[in-house]
């Protein structure tokens, strides 16, 4: 494996599609030979920052929702904007203390064209062979 | 749909200011029915989703007795609007609650069931979570149909399949094996706004979110503690989760 893999996802910004954006997370994380465990908090964690994206605007229809994986070589970073200039993140007390027991370190922000954004990061407690 | 004349208009809003005042059932349905048209049209703007059009039908038309209970006739809004915006929000949080669920294939779902077992099995075995290389070569599938088999499973309709197979919910002795935890949770600011999202929750699902969470608990510690499978575990975290979010949005 390259020192970093890149794979870009666009889905239409919609809880419906969000399927594939943890079934890509979780296809990545379980090749870096992530357990069970840490799969299933990191699919909790794609969702969470997903939603959080996505609820911050009222009208979703004909956004889309980019995500891009970054495979490293014991941990995968995951980034997230959502296509659209009239939402406003508003991350709660109890989404960050969510996501903070599930990835390793977190943050939303606006990107520089004003579009609401995630990154996140989640490295392996590997599994012995 | 055909927006109503002048007259038709005056007409509704004194049953609104009616209805304000006594809340009597039989304008409330005098209301509903003059709107079902509008809960008609949302619907069919979410049809091509796959769900049969009576499904959405019946779940826009809940939206519209909500819009019709909490619409405020003296607000310099039109009820359209309004009603409009409750019955989307209830469509989308439909599908939201459904997911893929409702489509994951039988195969699916049995291989989900079997996963379960095998993950119990496995991590005693290891002493560790198993991965999912270990889950498909014991399982005798590819890593594919494990990562998609688990996907299906935490669905949240898939959940009541299996639910009661384990003593799920059983609220008292749980609440007296973790003791007062709930105070822990949060500053108060926190619990201000998640105490009454947090008590729709079942005591054992509220018990996991705050272990896993707040309590900083992994997920093979919170099932030895409760007895119960891990998947069950993150089975219900997805769950409790779902219903946190689509409960504080509208």
């Amino acid at each position: 494996m390259q020192d970093k893999d890149e794979i870009r996802l666009s889905i239409p910004a919609s809880a419906e599609f969000l399927r594939l954006a943890r079934l890509i997370a979780s296809g990545l994380a379980s090749r870096l030979n992530f357990t069970y465990e840490a799969i299933e908090d990191l699919r909790l964690a794609v969702d969470e920052l997903c939603y959080s994206l996505i609820s911050s605007q009222e009208d979703i229809s004909n956004t889309t929702l980019d995500l891009s994986y970054l495979v490293k070589d014991e941990s995968i970073e995951i980034k997230g904007i959502l296509n659209s200039n009239n939402a406003k993140i508003q991350q709660s007390q109890f989404s960050k203390q969510i996501l903070s027991a599930l990835v390793n370190s977190h943050e939303f922000k606006q990107s520089l064209d004003g579009k609401p954004s995630f990154w996140m990061a989640k490295s392996m407690p590997k599994a012995p062979n | 749909m055909p927006p109503f004349d002048a007259e038709r208009k005056k007409e509704l809003r004194n049953y609104f200011i009616e209805f304000q005042k006594q809340r009597d059932p039989r304008i409330r349905d005098i209301l509903v029915e003059a709107h079902l048209g509008l809960a008609d049209h949302l619907a069919r703007r979410f049809a091509n989703r796959g769900e049969p059009h009576d499904d959405l039908f019946q779940v826009a038309s809940l939206g519209l007795i909500k819009a019709v209970d909490r619409f405020d006739p003296t607000r310099e809004v039109e009820f359209s609007t309004y009603a409009t915006h409750t019955i989307a929000g209830e469509l989308k949080r439909h599908f939201r609650d459904k997911g893929w669920a409702v489509r994951a294939p039988r195969r699916l779902q049995e291989l989900y069931l079997r996963l379960g077992k095998i993950i119990a099995i496995l991590s005693q075995d290891l002493g560790r979570s198993p991965t999912i290389a270990e889950l498909a070569k014991e399982a005798e599938v590819s890593e594919e149909a494990v990562l998609e088999a688990l996907e299906a499973g935490q669905a949240y309709r898939f959940t009541s399949l299996d639910s009661t197979s384990s003593n799920d919910d059983n609220g008292i002795g749980l609440a007296a094996q973790l003791g007062e935890e709930d105070h822990e949770l949060l500053d108060a600011e926190g619990r201000a706004t998640l105490s009454p999202l947090l008590a729709e929750l079942s005591p054992r699902e509220r018990a996991i979110l705050q272990l896993r969470f707040f309590g900083g608990l992994t997920q093979s510690e919170i099932a030895t503690k409760l007895g119960i499978s891990q998947m069950h575990v993150s089975r219900l975290l997805t769950r409790s989760l779902t219903k946190l979010r689509s409960q504080s949005e509208i």
